[in-house]
């Protein structure tokens, strides 16, 4: 589902990881006239960025001019909008940004145009990539379950004589009645079948082949 | 023929941490000044404008809008870091001036408001690169000072390396200025690479070289031989602060060495030194700032105007006689067609050709259309590759 489209950025707060100078004198004002709130650090080096301050802040600018390797490397970076301040348009510096999946950049010299448009796209396309990532995991676990639907469905097959789509029909009606998904029925089935089988082969591993599965005890799906 | 007027600026460091270079630079200047002065066919009047930054990139920016701003000049001559010339190029947007920066330096850039002299990613890392490949191997080490130059001279390495089935051994960097290289000189060695790239600056660079020759030759190792120290900056007055014991047999990458013949190096490099007896050697820097300050007075002479839109037209159409040979700016984006050369330097101080491009090469400062040839190897990796 595609967010809603932010145009308001008033109260959040930026922090800006930047060397003091007028790059940074403008962005400052820019940002606290569109209503954010702004905090400034000077560098990454010296030990001044800790997680904590990275933590408390609702989008981070990070210079991309000085350092090498991983962007405040050693330091996890936070789940807000990160925004790359570029000085230096070289692939050694670029690269760091890609891998940083920033949202966003500007670059310098830094001047009041520019900066509401850099907020915009960075603040939604961080939201838009939030919902895709949320669309992915649900996915991903539909995927997981998959083999569990597949387990229960067949059950529902030979234990009730029907057909796959009727099986799977009886499946869905009775998530919905149980206010579940179907993915979550199929695997609490499959795992009571699992279950079953292996108690069977407890009682009498070495006896005759085990009895077909029973159905579903609590419940008929009629 | 009424001589035209020009107000040129003069923004060198000739003190700070870099002042050597700054020193050299500004020394170049003002040869190509005197020279032009003394010449009746070139009816150009330049007043000079000194400023000295100091190395500090706040007074590159108070000083530069100085000039573009108070004084109203439109031509500057100068910087050497590139930080320093990020810094000031926004003020020669704003207010409409040239900066004629005359150093070699990454790439990535090409301002509507600069005219490079120095050479391009293409003319220098490039060719230095495809050079080793071919001559001593694919395992490197690299070290240099924390910043822009070092970072991306070494990615164009590594990169070309990991295409050309090669390793990077291992890499350092260090803060300028920093000399405690004992630590590293004992990995390196250890390691035993073909060569190491080196893009350390200024003494943490001298220190580097003179304790790798010291160290390899006390454990009987022929460092210069088999694991030669190259980059694409060490010049003839370094070679001179290195000392005797370790200059020789590294090899560097460069447009301009003072032992070339041809151009008009011979007639350059006696007047630089009745002009200078106390600066030594010439250097690459100081001649790309000659350069860039004659190619300046005849863009002006062939304009009649020393008015930006003017001169930046006729620039494209002047070629320069210059000490390392024919040199002229590219209409496109505004650098230098030069000429790549590697060097080999020798004890004395100076550099021998091992090689030489057979002509000047189009500026590239995007290694757009130069890449592919990089780490093409057909028979060692069998695939073309564009970065």
């Amino acid at each position: 589902m595609k967010p809603p489209i932010m145009q308001n950025f008033r109260g959040a707060r930026a922090l800006i990881i930047h060397a003091p100078d007028e790059n940074r004198e403008r962005l400052v004002a820019v940002l606290q006239r569109l209503g954010l709130l702004v905090g400034t650090l000077d560098s990454v080096e010296g030990g001044s960025v800790t997680q904590q301050a990275l933590e408390s802040c609702d989008m981070l600018f990070f210079e991309t001019d000085q350092g090498v390797g991983p962007i405040l490397g050693g330091l996890t970076l936070p789940l807000v909008p990160l925004v790359a301040v570029i000085g230096v348009e070289a692939p050694s510096r670029l690269s760091r940004i890609i891998r940083a999946r920033a949202a966003g950049y500007i670059t310098k010299p830094i001047r009041s145009t520019g900066v509401f448009t850099t907020l915009f796209i960075a603040f939604n396309e961080f939201a838009m990539r939030r919902a895709l990532a949320e669309e992915r995991g649900a996915l991903e676990e539909r995927l997981r379950a998959r083999r569990f639907v597949t387990k229960a469905t067949l059950k529902v097959m030979r234990t009730q004589n029907v057909d796959d789509d009727e099986a799977f029909r009886r499946l869905r009606r009775e998530s919905m009645s149980r206010r579940i998904t179907v993915e979550a029925l199929c695997e609490q089935i499959a795992s009571e079948a699992a279950t079953e089988e292996a108690k069977d082969r407890t009682e009498d591993p070495s006896g005759p082949p085990a009895p077909p599965a029973q159905p579903v005890q609590r419940k008929s799906y009629k | 023929m009424a001589s035209v007027p020009l107000d040129m600026g003069l923004l060198f460091s000739t003190t700070g941490s870099y002042r050597a270079l700054g020193s050299a630079m500004l020394a170049g200047a003002k040869l190509a000044v005197a020279e032009i002065a003394a010449d009746p066919n070139l009816p150009v009047e330049i007043a000079c404008h000194v400023r000295n930054p100091n190395g500090r990139l706040s007074q590159y920016f108070s000083q530069a809008e100085h000039l573009l701003r108070d004084r109203g000049l439109t031509h500057v001559v100068g910087c050497y870091t590139s930080a320093s010339r990020k810094e000031v190029l926004p003020l020669f947007e704003k207010y409409d001036g040239l900066l004629w920066y005359p150093s070699h330096y990454e790439g990535f850039e090409t301002s509507d408001n600069a005219i490079y002299t120095g050479a391009a990613p293409n003319q220098h890392i490039v060719p230095l690169t495809r050079y080793m490949l071919r001559n001593h191997g694919k395992q490197a080490w690299m070290v240099g000072s924390n910043y822009i130059w070092a970072w991306e001279n070494h990615r164009i390495m590594r990169e070309s390396l990991l295409l050309s089935g090669g390793a990077v051994l291992g890499e350092r960097y260090f803060p300028i200025g920093d000399t405690d290289v004992d630590g590293l000189v004992e990995q390196v060695l250890a390691s035993r690479p073909d060569f190491v790239f080196n893009n350390l600056i200024g003494e943490s660079s001298y220190a580097f070289i003179r304790r790798l020759r010291a160290l390899s030759e006390a454990q009987g190792f022929n460092q210069a031989e088999q694991m030669p120290v190259i980059s694409c900056s060490l010049s003839e007055p370094e070679l001179w602060e290195i000392g005797p014991e370790a200059a020789g047999g590294h090899l560097c990458s460069s447009v301009y060495f003072e032992s070339l013949e041809g151009g008009s190096n011979a007639a350059f490099v006696r007047a630089w030194h009745d002009m200078y007896p106390e600066l030594g050697p010439t250097s690459a820097d100081a001649e790309t700032t000659y350069n860039a300050v004659h190619l300046l007075a005849r863009a002006v002479a062939a304009a009649g105007s020393a008015e930006l839109t003017a001169v930046r037209s006729a620039v494209s159409e002047i070629v320069w006689n210059a000490p390392q040979g024919r040199v002229r700016v590219d209409s496109e984006n505004r650098h230098c067609h030069l000429r790549p050369r590697i060097g080999r330097s020798t004890p004395d101080g100076s550099f021998e050709l091992v090689y030489e491009a057979p002509a000047p090469v189009k500026p590239d400062p995007y290694l757009v259309w130069e890449d592919s040839e990089v780490a093409v190897f057909p028979g060692e990796t069998g695939r073309l590759r564009l970065v």
